[in-house]
């Protein structure tokens, strides 16, 4: 018995061993350098890493722990992460297309199989390569709002994120012999030469071209000078009620008819009992003007004029004074974010507002109307909308 | 260079560890089969058939760059990635768009139109990239015939010779 599968497997070897040569030299080119390979390799991680750092920080002010003081200033910083976190993930697409096709030829290798560090390696290449390829495709679905993927994605982009970042760390650990040796030596290949494809200068150049136009033609979503330029993205800026794209509409929250409710008040809790604002009593308080973003984690944004009370002084008026995470529950009754924590640090800030206005009229029912949380510094989904009460915990 | 190795493999290893974590805690069970299908079919798709595709595409333009001039093939190949990556961004877009969303704000540009447009213009830049440098390769064959016609020697045609060379 094992003398056939003994003789099977060589049979097997002797008919693959000149398909996978083969398939190796169909595919292979000069310009499939190293040097190549590490001249866009570099690019790919800077984007990847941009990508893992940006989209950690916008978990943490999602999640954050209870020891984490978060900045509430700049008041765009937010607005700046996460819409570099989707600019650097598009700027992928093209890096990571450019340098698996520098080392595709790598494929296909004879024996298949070394030793078993080889085995490891080979394994966390494929891992490396498919959950990069799934995390760009589920993040580009998730900008526009398309899940036919069968999985929750903010839970695997986030987990994959890490596999990704660790498995690259591995494949650099393992080819850095290869990085260094290109860094040190200097360049003595021909950029210009033909290349059986395509000349190195020319592949540089187009992969250039390409990352450069699928940046600037979609970053108009949350960089303002791009706007003009915004022709692929999900989002514009301007387009939407009071000149302002909006995250998730009334109808689709299910609140069309409770927050227009003749009845409405805005219940505020705190350990020494509860108090109800209705509209009118809000109206009547010291109203404050503050410019605030409303960044969105799917990576657009946009500047607006709010006008409210401040947070601050609505607690004031009851008491309390923020040490613990205050707690906003929507009128909405779906929705992971119906009910969010606002971390004291961000209830102390001035800027943050009940706010009943925006950009000059009243706050449009797909905004959040009657009143809804506008804070410096946060994410979008976090900025409860169509507020029903606020509570304050000792 | 062998601490640092260690280090980054360490390192790697502990990160995606925290990956694996992030999946048993964060992610239900029932979907471990769907994810581990996406980065199988994500490698399949990838190896099977876009790398292909370029392979055939880059062994058809290296058959015409000595005809064409290699200026004109590059930018030609350029225009073509740069419209093959667009298209890659747009698709979702377009798709998701003919889906429909209830929400008006989101989607609100006209993607296949875009995507068109686009292509015209890569498709206008790259017929006068090749037609400029098929123009110039003409002209220079012709002043070669004339001048030597046993030397063949220019760069384009070394182009060639080195493109059939396996």
């Amino acid at each position: 018995m094992p003398d056939v599968t003994a003789r099977a497997s060589a049979r097997l070897a002797a008919r693959l061993e000149p398909l996978v040569r083969h398939a190796h030299a169909a595919t292979d080119a000069p310009v499939k350098s190293p040097r190549t390979a590490v001249v866009v390799g570099r690019l790919l991680a800077a984007a990847f890493f941009v990508c893992f750092a940006t989209g950690l920080f916008s978990h943490v002010l999602q999640d954050p722990a209870s020891w984490v003081v978060l900045p509430t200033r700049p008041a765009e910083l937010y607005r700046f992460t996460q819409g570099t976190h989707v600019i650097s993930g598009i700027a992928a697409v093209p890096l990571l297309l450019a340098k698996l096709w520098t080392v595709f030829p790598n494929l296909f290798t004879w024996p298949p199989v070394r030793s078993f560090p080889n085995l490891l390696e080979r394994m966390s290449i494929a891992v490396l390569v498919g959950a990069s390829l799934v995390e760009v495709t589920i993040g580009l679905l998730n900008i526009v709002q398309w899940y036919p993927f069968p999985f929750s994605f903010r839970s695997t982009h986030f987990a994959l994120a890490w596999i990704v970042i660790g498995s690259l760390a591995i494949h650099v650990g393992v080819k850095l012999p290869v990085i260094a040796r290109v860094w040190r030596r200097p360049a003595d290949d021909d950029p210009d030469a033909a290349g059986r494809f395509i000349s190195r200068r020319a592949f540089v150049g187009g992969v250039s071209a390409a990352t450069a136009s699928a940046v600037l033609l979609t970053a108009g979503q949350s960089v303002d000078a791009l706007a003009p330029i915004n022709v692929f993205a999900p989002r514009r800026m301007g387009v939407g009620p009071q000149g302002l794209p909006v995250n998730r509409t009334a109808a689709q929250a299910g609140v069309t008819e409770t927050a227009v409710a003749p009845g409405w008040s805005l219940e505020l809790v705190t350990p020494a009992g509860s108090r109800a604002f209705t509209l009118d009593e809000l109206r009547r308080m010291p109203q404050a003007d503050v410019v605030l973003p409303i960044a969105c984690v799917e990576g657009w944004s946009q500047s607006a004029a709010w006008r409210g009370v401040r947070l601050v002084d609505l607690l004031a008026e009851v008491g309390a004074e923020p040490t613990s995470p205050l707690v906003f529950t929507s009128l909405q009754a779906r929705g992971s974010f119906a009910r969010t924590e606002m971390p004291p640090e961000y209830a102390r800030d001035p800027l943050t507002l009940i706010a009943l206005e925006l950009n000059g009229s009243t706050l449009h029912l797909d905004h959040g109307f009657p009143a809804r949380v506008i804070a410096p510094g946060r994410p979008g989904v976090m900025q409860t909308k169509w507020l029903r009460s606020i509570e304050v915990t000792a | 260079m062998r601490a640092a190795r260690g280090i980054l493999v360490a390192l790697g290893l502990a990160l995606t560890g925290v990956g694996g974590l992030v999946l048993l805690a964060d992610v239900p069970p029932e979907q471990y089969l769907g994810i581990a299908m996406w980065v199988g079919a994500a490698i399949v798709l990838h190896d099977g058939v876009i790398a292909p595709i370029t392979v055939a595409v880059g062994l058809g333009a290296g058959r015409v760059r000595a005809r064409v001039g290699r200026r004109g093939i590059a930018i030609a190949q350029g225009a073509l990635l740069v419209g093959a990556i667009l298209t890659a961004i747009a698709l979702p877009a377009i798709i998701a768009s003919a889906r429909g969303n209830a929400n008006p704000t989101v989607l609100v540009g006209s993607y296949a139109l875009a995507l068109g447009v686009t292509w015209a213009i890569l498709i206008a830049v790259a017929g006068a990239a090749v037609w400029w440098s098929a123009a110039r390769v003409a002209v220079k064959r012709t002043t070669q015939g004339a001048d030597a016609a046993a030397d063949t020697a220019s760069a384009d045609t070394a182009d060639d010779g080195t493109s059939r060379t396996k």
